[in-house]
């Protein structure tokens, strides 16, 4: 049914925002922690988080998790061995919290096109 | 869902942190002058954070900061000469706790500033899980 296929296709994208929401918000939590470094989620957008299989006994990594968490190496260190730059924090979590309000508009907006044809256009 | 209310406690955590710091600013600020029964000058009280970094835990980036503890500064008194202080040792100096204004006061301002920074992430979190729930409509 291609019709109920239209918010799977976000999800993956929705996902992310929010992951990502979660390490900023995390690397805001430990702005003053000695020795935090800064992370950062990666996320593969051409295969919509998916890794490619060469062979078709693979297994398919199906899984929601597509994400990796890593640790951004700066080279500028405060005293206390913490790189977490807390205006550059703020600029990420705004910045993210559009895009996780665009994905979110997609969503809703093919949820709504459903509704409209289940009311029969009422 | 509950990882909707995780995001809430790392936030929380962050700003219970900051607060923690205000307190022991506020105690070492209170006690500029002031000295132990035994005699001995007050030490200044200094936080200990720590991140709560488990390997699941960070692959869900879910990394909180916890005060590991408040231990006693080890930074030497202050000492002031002044022979008339009925404090003052034999030559005259008197010790005063190792709490530095300025220090504090520098201080403060940057848990402010974090505590902030805490606060209008836990909003973002509330914002992002409110535009969830607006799907249920």
């Amino acid at each position: 049914m291609e019709l109920f296929k239209g918010a799977d296709k976000v999800m993956p994208y929705l996902n992310y925002a929010w992951k990502r929401h979660r390490v900023i918000v995390s690397n805001l939590a430990n702005a003053d922690t000695p020795n935090y470094r800064t992370k950062e989620v990666a996320f593969n957008l051409e295969e919509g988080g998916q890794l490619k299989t060469t062979h078709p006994k693979h297994f398919k990594p199906t899984s929601s998790e597509n994400f990796r968490v890593f640790e951004v190496r700066k080279r500028l260190l405060g005293n206390d061995l913490n790189d977490v730059s807390l205006e550059e924090e703020m600029a990420k979590l705004n910045q993210n919290r559009i895009a996780y309000e665009v994905y979110m508009r997609f969503a809703t907006g093919s949820l709504q096109k459903l509704n409209n044809v289940i009311r029969e256009g009422r | 869902m509950m990882e909707l209310f995780r995001t809430f406690d790392i936030s929380a955590s962050g700003m219970r942190a900051q607060r923690i710091r205000m307190n022991t600013l506020a105690s070492n600020l209170a006690n500029f002058e002031s000295y132990r029964v035994t005699g001995e000058p007050f030490r200044k009280l200094e936080p200990i954070f720590e991140a709560v970094e488990t390997p699941e835990g960070v692959q869900k980036g879910y990394v909180p900061v916890r005060v590991r503890e408040i231990r006693e500064s080890e930074e030497p008194f202050r000492l002031v000469f002044d022979p008339t202080n009925p404090r003052a040792d034999g030559e005259g100096f008197v010790r005063y706790p190792n709490v530095e204004l300025v220090k504090e006061m520098a201080d403060m301002i940057s848990a402010m500033r974090s505590y902030e920074a805490n606060l209008n992430a836990f909003r973002t979190t509330r914002e992002l899980a409110q535009r969830t729930l607006e799907l249920w409509r």
